[in-house]
């Protein structure tokens, strides 16, 4: 059965890699991704770096966080995928407008000045503020590295 | 050609540590191999990771990557981390080859002093490939 032609939106600071493509979109039958990012949409060296990335059955577009704000607007035609590397860039879709609900936690890695909530989550300062930001404005956040993960509520690992 | 062609496995979890211990099993330890992890890193920790590797090569030396899947973060790391070398160094860094496996990895360990680089690249995905079959 295809998958339902919503969007599904993915924090991760890895972008688009194999447990986005052949973890989550292989399992779950969805052919198209995006990748949201200013500076990787305006790259073509990027681009053509994260385009190896898809299986032979996937495709990924690239877009702009403005892009992807006005996109969410409506639904998709297919089930797809978007991902975003931080909580930075979904404040900036909630900025633009974005009707986001809800956003799934797959990978915030370990960095200098950053503490563990997770195991794939680590979050600085900043970053955990920027979170709680997005739960005040109503974002439902989940961490969920797999489909088959335990849907995990982030707003409450946050304490 | 040069004795010192260096490896750099570059891989998710253990599996490039792992494979060089198996190797070392079938071919006795070797010098100059060595294995990266992209464990707990996030995009640009295992770029500068990659970079790290990449400026402690010796000046005289040439690097073999090898990482393992196509398109996952190892070989986006290698990529992002090999555009941004100098030229000078540039031109003594191979790969990466996506997809190491043991038969490709023995090859490389045997053949690297003996081998010009630029017949050894496709002599391992020739040999990597080869080691796929269906054995039954």
């Amino acid at each position: 059965m295809a998958p339902k032609a919503e969007w599904i939106l993915r924090m991760d600071d890895r972008l688009v890699h194999g447990q986005v493509c052949v973890g989550w979109c292989e399992v779950l039958g969805i052919a198209r991704l995006v990748l949201a990012d200013d500076q990787i949409v305006g790259s073509d060296f990027e681009r053509e770096l994260y385009a190896c990335c898809p299986g032979q059955d996937q495709r990924l577009d690239f877009m702009g966080l403005d892009e992807l704000a006005q996109a969410l607007t409506t639904p998709p035609a297919e089930a797809t995928l978007a991902v975003i590397a931080g909580p930075r860039e979904a404040m900036r879709l909630m900025e633009l407008g974005a009707p986001v609900r809800e956003i799934l936690l797959g990978g915030l890695h370990d960095q200098p000045g950053a503490r563990q909530v997770t195991d794939y989550l680590f979050v600085t300062p900043q970053q955990e503020e920027q979170l709680r930001h997005l739960l005040t404005q109503g974002v439902h956040l989940v961490g969920q590295p797999l489909p088959a993960s335990p849907r995990i509520d982030v707003a409450r690992l946050l304490g | 050609m040069s004795a010192t062609l260096h490896m750099l496995l570059i891989t998710h979890g253990q599996l490039g540590a792992e494979l060089l211990r198996t190797a070392a099993l079938i071919l006795g330890p070797r010098e100059n191999v060595d294995a990266l992890s992209n464990d707990g890193l996030s995009r640009e920790g295992l770029i500068d990771a990659v970079l790290g590797r990449l400026e402690a090569l010796p000046e005289d030396a040439s690097l073999l990557l090898l990482v393992d899947a196509p398109g996952a973060s190892p070989h986006l790391a290698c990529r992002l981390a090999l555009a941004r070398q100098p030229l000078e160094r540039r031109e003594r860094l191979h790969g990466p080859i996506t997809g190491v496996n043991l038969p490709l990895l023995l090859t490389a360990i045997n053949r690297r002093e003996s081998t010009p680089v630029e017949d050894m690249l496709p002599l391992l995905l020739d040999r990597g490939r080869a080691g796929i079959l269906l054995a039954d």
